[in-house]
């Protein structure tokens, strides 16, 4: 297996919009690499195991239930104008 | 240097049911903001997805119409992105097995018949919306349109001008209205596209690099931005640039395109199988039972109309377009066929009543009982009081007189007491006529059959000469 | 009579139907010694007594009036702090989620509401479960009551913290790759992994959506079968619950003659288990085969391979999971100019960001064939292989945890800390239920666990045969 190199932790990183710094990366970098060396090249890739299926009589039925008020959905934030979610002017 | 152009087209659809895809939140346009919300469509911490029934059948019914295999084992997969109109940061979306793959619509450019290809559908949850013109330094969310159910419909690059563009847009969307999926009412956003572009060599096999373009609000602004677009690389061509991949922005209000991100740092949306939500089997048995309800669709309809009834394009068209009045048609023609004066009366005089009277009336027409101009005020007589034809008919006091003997009567004394009018048509005055079938009319209470009256009135004036 | 806190769940369920105590006496007795303990142990993050009281007092009105209620209405439980609770702050262990206060009951909850149990505050555990120690916290260590110079095992440290010292009866605990079975053997208590898909999701704040799993945690088997009464039950909110009927009538009517015990090699090995862990796990093996139980050793090498399909799918679910984390609706978000990347790189601790970036990795679309959808291939191998296995064998039995609890702040090398789960992933991974309990104490007095594990959907009939072996061992895991 290739070795997760420093570069592409920074990249996952940013992909996952969290800062690290080089001691940060030195840090992650040894346990993520020992993750990877556990995995077994050998084992193949094609199996046809039966997955569990369910059919469309499983599925919820197009009904309206109103249960949650507007306020409820809105109080864990502290940044709302107008019934809305705020977050600072970005780009459109 | 000759080049053509190249066109796909991703349309986005807002299904119309009741309850939001993955909740039973309302779905519904033009609610205060966040009204019809939960903890699932805001992606409260613990929310768990259940998938609406009848979306996924919807789904089914589109493919259907437009001729594409159905996947008997499908599932729905993650589409990781921030984004603040996405609360979960993840969409669910499908992207390793979509529902449908491998249909076609056929459109016609000018006369020709045209096959677009239809890659897949598959479906999704919308995201909210975002409001920025509230604030100068905010942006407000409004999550009320996040989890309604959409489908993405993806073509083929197979549209090769703008009107197979249009065509292939109007056509995509009187489909999904006649099926019943959508509304389609384009002010709500209920269909959305992206387009894709790229130019050619004329006569070369290969296509250009495609470019993407995204924030296309309105069908007219998707063929403004292909012709800017089909443009705008077409001189880059001629300039001997290369076209890359990318990723651009419709600004509608400049009416140009935007670099918004090369496709080689096209983003990384990590897509996954949703682990909240099983494979799912369709047996073929409800594909069968979705597959009746679908009605006969548009394109088939216009072929009809145009070659087998004859109507005019035009004609056809007005008729497919309201799909009550096209429905209404294809009844009336199995009773009665005179399909170009069921059309005429159809598209100007519609009434809600039956087929059958409907032809009645169209029957008295043609034995001359009534004159043309009578139709629409007996339809209006028969939908008010919800009778028959002949019943309208005695009501109104509107049968016509055909009997040639009492025309010539009426006639002759019309003549006699218009001595002067006579004269003047045989001096000449052409108009005198008029008058003197006009005063015909008025005596008989306009029951006399005009044709009638008209060849007869110039055989007795010429034998009274 | 003893003291209300040192008495098991059903002894002091009987109590109270005999009306020979209150449940306010009872509650007092555990708010007594959460009041003694709680600044020595950190087991819960939020206590919620004012309500537990009023809740207490309605009761015993109730019970009073002749009220039919359920066994176990008016006895106490702690609920782990991952699982949502309406109006009651709920922080997984985390400060991203420091002032997070649900608007909703997770399903779980509400069936102990139902049933009228009373919940006591949300116990400690590793940050977002990840990590099986205690140590990954925000909110401080848990430390095991036994010996508080060590861990408590995670990541459901405060569920069995609370156990062991007397400061609940009852417990939920969250297990993805061994987070309920591990605390429960360094504590010395019972701690059971439900089949996936037997227990509702719903209001489970999600580590891995396809291994997470809420289950029970007691002093005794019988306590874990009582608790188990009550949330297993079909939500068809989650599309991942299963309905299905599950039996815990007569748990004490279980026979072990005949029965077929696999025991798998790998899981006995010297370099990989403690000698006083192995010598503990093998002698509940005897007194199984004692009992009438056949043993039988079988070899699965691929029981190692489950340790990085764990971790490969673990990371990658998780890094999607906690996408939702960026201040906008909810959670900490420190100032108005605070951008994405600053709130979640402050308040997400250093092994959350670690496994989010791991799974970002994993994930990303160069990778995707050659990680994650090797691990999922290899998981369904691993699946068939245990349906084999169960087409032959009743359970599969080993040790919890390689070693016993550890002290706390153990500088472990980095390829340690994951080796903790390899004797509980397996069943994770497949789905499988399975249970551990305790089966002895190693030479410094800590306890060891041992594992059983049975086919998927035979929940009741594990808790039996768990159930008639405690019996044998006769543990005593008296309140410390």
């Amino acid at each position: 297996m290739v070795a997760i190199s420093k570069e592409d932790i920074k990249k996952a990183a940013e992909l996952s919009k969290i800062n690290v710094d080089g001691e940060d990366i030195d840090a992650i970098y040894p346990n993520l690499n020992y993750l990877i060396s556990l995995i077994d090249e050998e084992c193949s890739f094609d199996n046809n195991s039966k997955t569990e299926y369910i059919t469309l009589d499983y599925l919820r039925e197009d009904n309206i239930s109103r249960s949650f008020d507007k306020n409820d959905i809105l109080k864990n934030s502290d940044k709302i104008k107008h019934g809305c979610f705020t977050v600072s002017k970005m780009m459109e | 240097m000759e080049y053509d152009i190249r066109i796909g087209l991703e349309v986005h659809c807002e299904l119309n049911t009741k309850s939001k895809m993955f909740c039973s939140c309302k779905n519904s346009f033009g609610d205060s903001p966040n009204e019809n919300c939960c903890p699932v469509c805001t992606g409260l911490p613990g929310a768990l997805p259940s998938l609406n029934k009848e979306a996924v059948k919807k789904a089914i019914k589109t493919g259907l119409a437009l001729n594409c295999q159905i996947n008997n084992n499908t599932y729905l997969d993650r589409k990781n992105y921030f984004y603040p109109d996405l609360p979960k940061a993840y969409q669910i979306s499908q992207f390793y097995e979509p529902i449908c793959q491998n249909g076609y619509l056929e459109i016609l450019d000018n006369d020709i018949i045209k096959k677009i290809r239809i890659k897949e559908i598959h479906f999704e949850e919308d995201a909210g919306k975002l409001i920025h013109d509230r604030y100068d330094d905010l942006t407000l969310i409004d999550y009320n349109r996040c989890g309604v159910p959409l489908i993405e419909i993806v073509t083929m690059p197979d549209i090769e001008n703008i009107n197979q563009a249009k065509e292939f847009l109007d056509g995509i969307k009187l489909l999904l209205k006649y099926i019943g999926v959508s509304e389609c009412k384009m002010e709500q956003g209920m269909l959305r596209c992206d387009v894709n572009v790229s130019v050619m060599e004329k006569g070369s096999e290969t296509l250009g690099n495609r470019l993407e373009m995204k924030n296309i609000n309105s069908f007219s602004a998707a063929i403004k931005a292909i012709e800017y677009e089909a443009k705008r690389q077409i001189e880059e061509l001629r300039k001997g640039n290369k076209i890359i991949s990318q990723t651009r922005k419709w600004d509608s209000i400049n009416e140009k395109s935007v670099l918004m991100r090369d496709k080689e740092e096209s983003a990384d949306y990590r897509f996954f199988k949703e682990p909240d939500i099983p494979f799912i089997e369709i047996d073929d048995k409800i594909i069968s039972e979705i597959k009746r309800e679908i009605p006969i669709l548009p394109f088939e309809r216009f072929l009809t109309y145009t070659k087998k009834y004859n109507l005019s394009k035009d004609d056809a068209m007005t008729l497919i377009r309201d799909k009550e009045k096209s429905d209404f048609f294809d009844k009336c023609v199995l009773i009665n066929n005179n399909y170009k004066i069921i059309s005429n009366k159809i598209i100007n005089d519609f009434a809600k009543i039956s087929p059958e009277e409907f032809c009645r009336v169209i029957d008295f027409v043609n034995e001359g009982r009534i004159s043309n101009s009578s139709v629409g005020k007996i339809f209006q007589e028969m939908e008010k009081n919800n009778i028959s034809a002949s019943d309208a008919l005695d009501n109104l006091g509107l049968n016509q007189i055909n009997d040639e003997n009492y025309i010539e009567e009426i006639i002759k004394t019309v003549l006699e007491e218009n001595e002067k009018a006579v004269e003047d048509f045989k001096n000449g005055k052409k108009n005198a006529v008029g008058f003197l079938i006009g005063q015909c009319m008025i005596k008989s209470k306009g029951k006399l059959n005009p044709q009638i009256l008209n060849s007869m009135i110039y055989k007795i004036i010429e034998k009274g000469e | 009579m003893k003291e209300l806190y040192k008495c098991k769940g059903f002894e002091l369920a009987s109590l109270l139907k005999k009306k020979e105590v209150s449940s306010k006496e009872i509650l007092q007795s555990f708010i007594n010694q959460i009041e003694k303990k709680e600044k020595f142990l950190s087991s819960y993050i939020t206590l919620d007594l004012e309500n537990a009281l009023k809740k207490a007092e309605e009761l015993d009105i109730k019970r009073i009036k002749g009220e039919d209620l359920s066994f176990l209405a008016g006895i106490p439980v702690a609920v782990k702090d991952n699982i949502s609770t309406k109006g009651l702050l709920t922080t997984c262990g985390s400060k991203m989620l420091c002032n997070y206060i649900p608007v909703y009951d997770a399903f779980a909850v509400k069936c102990l509401k139902e049933s009228e149990m009373i919940i006591l505050g949300k116990t400690n555990m590793d940050e977002f479960a990840m990590g099986s120690t205690g140590e990954n916290s925000y909110f401080g260590v848990t430390k095991n009551p036994r010996d508080i110079k060590k861990v408590a095992g995670g990541s459901s440290s405060g569920s069995a913290a609370a156990i062991l010292s007397g400061e609940a009866p009852f417990s939920l605990g969250t297990d993805t790759g061994g987070s309920i079975r591990l605390p429960a053997s360094y504590c010395g208590i019972v701690g059971l992994k439900p089949t996936y898909g037997a227990v509702s999701r719903n209001g489970l704040i999600p580590f891995a959506s396809g291994y997470d799993v809420i289950g029970p945690m007691g002093r005794c088997v019988k306590d874990v079968s009582l608790l188990s009464q009550i949330i297993y039950k079909y939500d068809n909110k989650d599309m991942t619950c299963k309905n299905f009927n599950f039996d815990f009538s007569n748990l004490e009517n279980y026979s072990l003659k005949g029965k077929k015990i696999a025991v798998i090699k790998e899981l006995f090995n010297s370099n990989i288990i403690s000698s006083d862990v192995l010598e503990k796990v093998n002698k509940a093996l005897k007194i199984i085969e004692n009992m009438g139980g056949i043993i039988e050793e079988i070899s699965l090498p691929e029981i190692k391979d489950a340790l990085w399909v764990y971790y490969i799918i673990s990371s990658a679910q998780a890094s999607s999971n906690l996408s939702k984390y960026d201040g906008i609706r909810f959670g900490f978000h420190p100032d108005e100019d605070s951008d994405i990347e600053k709130i979640r790189t402050n308040a997400f601790g250093t092994e959350v960001k670690r496994r989010i970036i791991l799974g970002t990795y994993i994930l990303s679309s160069s990778q995707y064939e050659k990680y994650y959808q090797r691990a999922v291939n290899m998981q369904n191998q691993l699946i068939e292989k245990l349906d084999k296995i169960f087409d032959k064998f009743d359970f599969i039995i080993t040790p919890t945890s390689p070693r016993t609890a550890h002290e706390i702040s153990e500088k472990v090398n980095n390829k340690n800390i994951y080796d903790e789960d390899i004797c509980t992933v397996f069943a994770s991974v497949t789905g499988i239920p399975s249970i551990s309990l305790p089966c002895g104490v190693d030479s410094s007095d800590m306890p060891v666990g041992i594992e059983i594990s049975s086919k998927k959907f035979s929940d009741h009939i594990l808790l039996k045969m768990a159930n008639a072996l405690e019996k044998e061992i006769g543990f005593d895991n008296d309140i410390v």
